[in-house]
């Protein structure tokens, strides 16, 4: 039968590992510590003994346990181990208990160990790994708390995320810190970061519950809540939850429990008679901060936490933010935040607007700046349409834009590329990236081509050297004059001519409508396809250009002068 | 929104919208259950409704569906459907919003409004079901260029008509005009509480522009904020922006046919990918008005119907209006009289 251990009694560490000491070791100094049994180290586990845990779980672990290795040497000074073994959820059922015990055994053999071991010259030195198992506690916010920080000071940093801890410790969310003086306090900084998932151990209905579904909870500090599932994952019992409404950017440790984490920090200290400790510790919501781990600070934790200056992915220029493009054009400028629509007619002209969801009353700002970032998401947003349609530079989808770029703050907003990015001093001013367009040879005459229902009866003004405006013609376009030719005849007074759509391989000479054909004369424009010519055809040679906005052209191909023999 | 969890992928409309009323969120979910008819034809409603604004959908069909947009996207005989559909939506829409605001006859079918609506709620799919990128490379391919294929691409996504939010603070501009030369500001403000006061912020709810006493205020504050002149100036100003964004659309699309003029599919696929393009700017202006005006039609059928429509179903709203049109509901029958074939019945 194998030797089960009550977490309370497993104060040998060469049978149950540091992990499990250390937490013994608390629970006799009166430090609040989930209950759990350990395995032995070497210990195999029966049937029998899942079942024992099973049966022991029920009474004392609604929602699940979390499994977890003991080491001998792990939690020690000179190597943590930290993220070196397994530690796995899972709900209170013997198929998924087995399997998380025997993942977590096989874990001292796995190959980062390998590794790790290797690059520290431990190779060969762990001797053994018991088996933790613990009850889950159902966490408002959880994390880690350095109890000097930085090394050899008096102070301290907290971090924290809401529920479970393991995304943070996995470097998947940004965590909430808080770092000052433990001894009174000063010069205490904060930051907290935007929450996007909540961790949470579950119980087995809501397990069951599809995403998009409510779950409900109550907390001492925000009373009763409800958050959207987003995801859940049965094999480790756990459901990952949407923030309620309000909570993405509130701290996730209320001050009262932040102000119960430091004197607790400070009794560990003094149990271990080291001032420097990594505490993993979870509030529970209900006013309690429970030890889940302690360990002796390492320089490879205190180097691997860093700070939390929080970064979107993007090209690697420092601080950058990616969105996506919007609309088009590069400008630097000084950031102005409006976050209430209805006080935009304050907006400093000539900044670039850092604004959420679109709403009418924006308008004012957004005529007044000369670049958008917008929180608003989809190239078809509100925001963006404006923007094409006013011609200001503009990138969408940067969630966290008001909190990360807030007035005042020098940016430079690539609306091609889909970023912004904070300027730094002295930089040169932007350049666009040229898109391939051309200069005219102002020495060529021109023909111009047009496109749009707008060109039959407002062409723009003709530029000098151009000698005939033509209009393609596109399939809807055709259909029209098909139906009736009025209008194409009467832009026939100002444009020289329409330009044909080619015809599919096989199907001969484009078609023309048979009233346009019969009052002009069809002659090529070049390769290009022919064109019904309303006026007489200008002579080659000639470049066919269609112009952007400011004079230089999109398209270009020139047209020698016919070769007599032709 | 839509998150893949085994075999469905989930649409929840109450994440983008945690305020709205039911209805408001049954427009965006059975929307998307007739999106395959309306875009596609394709009689075969999408998902199956979990609750107002939930739609669980297999994801076989989903993927399926998705590809046969995408298929069908590049066509120019689609395209073509597409837009006609969406200007036959649009003018039924204004039709069935004309008869439901005139409040002294007698009480219409609520389909009058409810079928075109949420037509054009699953025309709202275009906002992201579109293959952009594959637009993207296609005119890149032409131009030679991918910045210029970008660009080409966000200015074909330009609508014809101005956007909802220009024309709104043209509108403002011109109405603080004419109360600083002398207008009577009762009925300018009046009448942009009525005209477009219920732009100003999204939802079924009553919004401070629709009152004529906000308004009022609101054209004051624009006026002062004017005092030493410039509207006419602004809105010239907004005029110019709006023609030159639209000649430079007009430019890029000239240049892509004409580099694909050569090659007729290649020609019809730009072709057809303007049409697209532009139809979906435009549902996602013209849609945008028309479901505020909607929202607002619906809050005051609840009013005249006797029923609190800011918590009510479209099924609540229809068998509402059923009672008080006079009919008597048979024993037995459908709760969802009155709305349209795919909506909640699965």
């Amino acid at each position: 039968m194998t030797d089960l251990v009550d977490l309370s009694a497993a104060h040998d560490a060469s049978r149950f590992g540091n992990k499990a000491a250390n937490l013994a070791r608390l629970i006799g100094a009166g430090i609040p510590v989930p209950p759990g049994l350990v395995v032995p180290v070497a210990g195999a586990v029966s049937p029998d003994a899942v079942e024992r845990i099973v049966l022991w779980a029920r009474e004392h672990a609604p929602w699940g346990l979390v499994v977890r290795s003991s080491a001998q040497r792990e939690d020690s000074g000179g190597a943590s181990y930290a993220g070196m073994f397994e530690s796995l959820f899972c709900p209170v059922d013997a198929e998924a208990l087995e399997r998380a015990i025997r993942a977590v055994q096989e874990s001292g053999d796995s190959e980062r160990v390998r590794l790790y071991e290797q690059a520290l010259g431990l190779r060969g030195q762990l001797s053994g790994l018991a088996v933790l198992i613990q009850a889950a506690i159902r966490p408002h916010a959880s994390g880690v708390c350095f109890s000097q920080w930085p090394t050899g000071t008096d102070g301290f940093r907290i971090e924290s995320a809401l529920g479970l801890s393991t995304l943070l410790l996995q470097g998947e969310v940004l965590p909430d810190v808080v770092e000052g003086s433990a001894d009174d306090r000063r010069d205490t900084t904060r930051s907290t970061a935007e929450k996007y998932v909540i961790p949470l151990p579950a119980l087995p209905v809501e397990l069951d519950l599809l995403p998009g579904e409510w779950i409900e909870g109550h907390s001492r500090h925000l009373g009763s809540w409800r958050a959207k599932l987003a995801y859940s994952d049965p094999d480790e019992g756990i459901v990952y939850l949407r923030p309620p409404q309000g909570w993405e950017k509130l701290p996730a440790l209320p001050s009262d429990a932040e102000d119960a984490l430091l004197p607790l920090g400070g009794r560990l200290t003094e149990l271990y008679g080291n001032p420097a400790l990594d505490i993993e510790w979870v509030y529970d919501g209900d006013g309690r901060i429970w030890i889940v781990q302690v360990r002796p600070a390492t320089a490879a934790a205190s180097a691997g936490v860093g700070g939390a200056a929080p970064t979107q992915a993007g090209s690697g220029q420092p601080g950058e933010l990616v969105g996506r493009s919007a609309a088009p054009g590069l400008v630097d400028g000084v950031t102005e935040v409006v976050e209430d629509p209805a006080r935009s007619a304050e907006f400093t002209p000539g900044r670039i607007l850092v604004s959420g969801p679109a709403r009418p009353e924006l308008m004012p700002a957004i005529v007044a700046c000369t670049g958008i970032v917008s929180a608003d998401a989809g190239l078809l947003c509100h925001t963006a349409i404006v923007a094409r349609e006013l011609g200001k530079p503009c990138v969408v989808g940067v969630h966290e834009a008001l909190e990360l770029l807030p007035t005042g703050t020098p940016v430079r907003l690539d609306g091609s590329g889909g970023t912004v990015r904070p300027l730094t001093a002295g930089e040169p001013a932007a350049r666009a990236a040229e898109a391939a367009r051309f200069d005219v040879d102002p020495s060529r005459s021109v023909v111009e081509v047009l496109a749009g229902v707008a060109a039959l009866t407002d062409p723009p003004v003709p530029r000098p050297g151009t000698v005939a405006q033509v209009l393609i013609m596109d399939r809807d376009l055709l259909a029209a004059a098909e139906q009736d030719a009025g209008p194409l005849l009467a832009a026939g007074t100002t444009l020289s001519g329409f330009l044909l759509p080619p015809e599919p391989p096989g199907a001969g000479r484009s078609a023309a409508p048979a009233a346009i054909a019969a009052a002009c004369s069809r002659l090529p424009l070049g390769s290009l396809g022919d064109v019904l010519w309303t006026q007489p055809p200008p002579p080659p040679p000639y470049d066919v250009v269609v112009y952007d906005t400011d004079d230089r052209a999109l398209f270009h191909r020139h047209i020698p002068a016919a070769r007599s023999d032709s | 929104m839509e998150s893949r969890w085994g075999d469905l992928v989930i649409f929840d409309y109450e994440l983008n919208f945690p305020d709205a009323a039911p209805l408001e969120l049954e427009l965006y979910s059975l929307g998307l259950m007739r999106a395959p008819e309306v875009l596609l034809g394709d009689t075969v409603p999408l998902g199956i409704p979990r609750r107002p604004g939930i739609l669980d959908v297999e994801a076989g069909r989903h993927d399926a569906w998705l590809a046969d947009v995408a298929e069908a996207s590049g066509s120019l005989a689609w395209a073509r459907v597409l837009r006609t559909r969406f200007e036959a939506i649009l003018a039924g829409l204004r039709r069935g919003l004309d008869c439901w605001e005139q409040t002294d006859g007698p009480l219409p079918e609520l389909d009058l409004l409810v079928g075109p609506l949420l037509d054009l709620m699953a025309l709202h799919t275009l906002n992201w079901v579109l293959p952009l990128d594959t637009y993207t490379r296609h005119f890149a391919d032409l131009l030679g260029d991918p910045e210029l294929g970008r660009q080409c691409l966000l200015a074909q996504l330009t609508p014809a008509a101005p956007a909802h939010m220009v024309d709104f603070h043209a509108y403002v501009l011109t109405s603080a005009q004419a109360a600083t030369d002398g207008a009577d500001l009762t009925a300018l403000a009046q009448a942009l509480s009525e005209e477009i006061g219920y732009l100003q912020q999204q939802g079924m709810a009553e919004v401070p522009l629709e009152r004529p006493r906000e308004a009022s205020s609101f054209l004051q504050r624009v006026a002062a904020g004017h005092a030493d002149g410039g509207i006419e100036g602004e809105l010239a100003a907004l005029l110019t922006a709006q023609q030159r964004s639209r000649r430079r659309r007009d430019s890029l699309y000239a240049a892509a046919l004409l580099a694909a003029s050569t090659d007729a599919v290649r020609f019809d696929r730009t072709n057809a990918m303007a049409i697209v393009c532009r139809v979906a700017a435009e549902e996602e202006e013209q849609r945008k008005i028309l479901q505020q005006r909607a929202l607002r039609a619906v809050r005051q059928i609840g009013e005249r119907v006797g029923i609190d429509a800011s918590g009510a179903t479209l099924a609540q709203l229809g068998a509402a209006v059923t009672r008080a049109r006079g009919a008597q509901e048979p024993e037995g029958q459908d709760e969802l009289a009155g709305i349209p074939a795919g909506g909640q019945r699965s």
